[in-house]
């Protein structure tokens, strides 16, 4: 690891990640689309404390809220941009902090380096609020936030609840296992992704663009119904995780052993899985099609941090947001449309390297 | 004297009950063993007769393609069936022409191929010991997903690759004709030889281990899905009305609805039934990978050789599969597991019932989207069809607590 060189200690390499992810939430807030490239940093900063400060004075009604419509005319459309740009940022580094948490968590209780987080069905759910979406509102669908968020979170939740229903009446009466979970969802997220396909199949072109334009999450949405909804999402998952992060280091026992020990991992297991999955649900809603940051941060963080959960928690959260901040930044350098490349796609090449450099090197974080 | 004698014979009768009973306790495990082995040959021939029926049955029994008014009636059925039976034999014995004689060759080809994938399936879960494990996992079907969509860029013309009609086909030469499928198959190859020089430079030019397979084989298989997508992406912003678009649709939706005629049969029969031949004669080493991977090299066998073996195989039947009837999913991830617990985890009796059970389950889904008219997308009816009955079976196992494989 280039990183673990020279800092040796756990603190040392969590302060050159803050510093690093800093320099980049700063460094992102200043660039601007593919065709205008950077801005100058002391205008983004003169911008964004005009809207502190608007923001602020809106309570004590102070000058600056009444003088607000002409300072923002002086400042010109830079203003929009840099306050545009700073909400991009956040919402990108939130969906790569909850996507490299969810495939942290899958890995650790599959205990497998190829668990994918959208294994429970929660990715054919929101496909398919995605299609459903497209095929009722046409070119509309795409300017409608608050139905996105509502048909989405709604198919990814039924098809969870789907899933654990199919499993339990599986197992009969006896308890249900993690691989008779993980069978049952392959096979019913197989039927459902079947009845999509054939949606998808049957579409017009006019259609499937505007599916792909859902799918892909080109500009990402700041409306406050959006960043509400994700913040509830953050706070409701990634909490319950925080308080658990303790205990969730005996799912990396047998079952036999953890019983053994007086642990109860079931319950554990399961919480912790409904809960990545709702952080998985809440990425691809948010930021597109970023399986991989989900497939490979986690590899990452168990290089840099070692296997010890307290310290991955926070690790994944930090490595995850910097590389989706990095991808988006990367993303709008594109010229591929108007909105830069697909974040997707981004994604699979910046982390492609990586990867091959982590399963080529000497130190087996992946196994 | 008497007393002698009785007591004599009494002992003798003694010591000869508790001769029978310990060789009855020495044998019993063997018997056991005997039982078992004729309960899983006798499921094996089942399984070939119901094949067979289901064949002739899917042949005779009328569906909304072929006949334009269907009545959903009893005396319709009956009618209809008997028409074809005799349809049938006039067509075996040449006295008539009609759309039977594609049907012979049509179910033929779509048993192969169910046969081919559930082989394929249960062969990469043996190799890799993983019960997820499936074409998809090494990115080989988007490998061969790739290679047909440089086909359609380069070469497309209205009505190309798997999407053409007989008769214009007819016209065409021998590289138009299987151009798409060779493409496909370049691309598959080139898939599995990167994700193997990957996974072998993973452990510094040793041995690839199966877990560095799989995982580079799904990263890779990504990294080219999205590729394919963005490219799909492109071509709809800029031709929203173009055809090249539905054409990429089409490789990922299965169909059999281009391949019916003796040749279709005999290019896509050739190289199944060759890797079906190698396949069997795996079958006792892959038995010995069962044990993981370092015991099964203390027993002498060469795991690496083998497992290249079986992924070329596998690749091959994949390849052949997707270039000439689209992606088809599911059936080889479901048949072994269902199969396995019909006639347990032996390769010996594994890999000939899967592929019988593939075949049948493979031939009742398509005539099930023949009945209703949702044959040109033959994964939905896989994923549907197949689906329930994996889910019925699964109910009605688990019931009885047959034993797992994980």
């Amino acid at each position: 690891m280039p990183i673990g060189l020279k800092f040796e200690t756990h603190a040392q390499k969590m302060r050159l990640l803050i510093c690093a992810l800093i320099v980049l939430f700063l460094a992102s807030l200043c660039i601007r689309m593919a065709s205008r490239g950077f801005q100058a940093p002391a205008d983004v900063f003169e911008n964004l404390w005009l809207w502190i400060k608007i923001g602020v004075s809106k309570f004590t009604h102070g000058s600056t809220w009444l003088y607000r419509f002409s300072l923002i005319s002086e400042r010109g459309v830079g203003y929009n941009d840099a306050y545009g740009r700073l909400l991009v940022s956040l919402v990108t580094f939130v969906c790569g902090m909850l996507l490299a948490l969810a495939g942290y968590i899958f890995q650790s209780v599959f205990r497998n380096p190829m668990a994918a987080p959208s294994m429970l069905g929660v990715g054919t759910g929101v496909q398919a609020g995605l299609i459903y979406m497209a095929l009722t509102y046409g070119a509309a669908a795409t300017s409608m936030p608050r139905e996105k968020y509502t048909y989405c979170y709604i198919f990814a939740l039924a098809m969870l609840a789907l899933v654990m229903a199919a499993a339990k009446l599986s197992s009969g009466k006896r308890k249900f296992s993690v691989f008779d979970l993980l069978i049952v969802a392959a096979i019913v997220s197989q039927i459902i992704g079947g009845v999509t396909s054939y949606f998808v199949y049957g579409m017009d072109n006019s259609f499937a663009l505007i599916l792909q334009n859902l799918s892909n999450v080109l500009s990402v949405n700041t409306e406050p119904v959006s960043l509400i909804m994700l913040a509830a999402v953050t706070v409701l998952t990634v909490t319950p995780f925080f308080l658990m992060r303790f205990s969730f280091n005996s799912v990396c026992f047998d079952g036999d052993e953890s019983n053994s020990m007086g642990l109860n991992t079931r319950v554990v297991k399961f919480t912790a899985l409904v809960l990545g999955s709702l952080m998985m649900t809440a990425g691809m809603v948010h930021c597109g099609a970023v399986g991989m940051v989900s497939l490979i941060v986690p590899f990452i963080a168990r290089g840099v941090f070692g296997a010890e959960s307290r310290k991955l928690f926070w690790g994944n959260l930090l490595i995850g947001g910097f590389v989706l901040l990095l991808c988006r930044d990367i993303a709008f350098f594109i010229p591929f449309s108007i909105d830069g490349m697909p974040i997707g796609t981004v994604v699979e090449f910046v982390t492609l390297p990586v990867f091959v450099a982590i399963i080529t090197g000497r130190r087996r974080t992946w196994e | 004297m008497d007393k002698i004698k009785q007591t004599g014979s009494s002992l003798d009768a003694k010591i000869k009950f508790n001769i029978e009973a310990a060789e009855h306790e020495l044998f019993r495990d063997e018997k056991i063993r005997h039982k078992r082995i004729d309960r899983r040959a006798r499921t094996l021939a089942a399984l070939a007769v119901m094949c067979a029926i289901a064949y002739f049955v899917c042949l005779f029994l009328p569906d909304n393609i072929t006949v334009n008014a269907a009545q959903h009636n009893l005396a319709w059925y009956f009618e209809m069936t008997s028409k074809n039976i005799s349809v049938f034999f006039n067509t075996l014995a040449g006295t008539e022409t009609s759309s039977t004689r594609w049907h012979l060759t049509q179910y033929l080809i779509v048993a192969l191929v169910g046969m081919a994938l559930s082989v394929n399936g249960a062969v990469y879960q043996g190799a890799f010991r993983n019960a997820l494990a499936s074409p998809t996992t090494l990115g080989v079907q988007t490998g061969g997903a790739l290679g047909g969509t440089v086909y359609i860029l380069l070469f497309y013309r209205e009505q190309t690759g798997i999407t053409y009609a007989l008769t214009e086909a007819q016209n065409r030469s021998v590289f138009e004709r299987y151009g798409q499928s060779v493409f496909m198959m370049v691309g598959c190859f080139m898939m599995v030889a990167f994700v193997l020089f990957v996974a072998r430079r993973m452990n510094r030019g040793g041995r690839p281990s199966s877990i560095g397979l799989v995982l580079s084989g799904l990263v890779f298989g990504g990294t080219v899905g999205s590729v394919l997508g963005l490219i799909q992406y492109y071509l709809l912003m800029n031709d929203p009305e173009g055809g090249m678009s539905y054409a990429l649709r089409y490789i990922m939706m299965g169909t059999f609805d281009y391949v019916y005629t003796p040749l279709h049969l005999l290019l896509i029969g050739t190289p199944i039934i060759l890797c079906m031949a190698v396949v069997m004669a795996l079958r006792k080493k892959l038995n010995l990978l069962a044990f993981g991977e370092d015991e099964a090299r203390t027993m002498g066998v060469n795991v690496d050789r083998i497992r290249r073996v079986a992924i070329s195989v596998a690749t091959v039947l994949t390849a052949v599969i997707i270039s000439f009837c689209g992606m088809i999913g599911f059936i080889g991830f479901m048949v072994p597991h269902v199969a396995r617990r019909m006639v347990g985890p032996d390769f010996n009796y594994l890999i000939p019932g899967s592929g019988l059970l593939g075949a049948l389950i493979m031939m009742v889904v398509f005539h099930v989207g023949r009945a209703f008219g949702l044959a040109s997308t033959i994964g939905l009816m896989t994923s549907l069809v197949g689906g329930s009955i994996f889910m019925l079976l699964l109910l009605t196992y688990r019931r009885r607590g047959h034993a797992d494989w994980a």
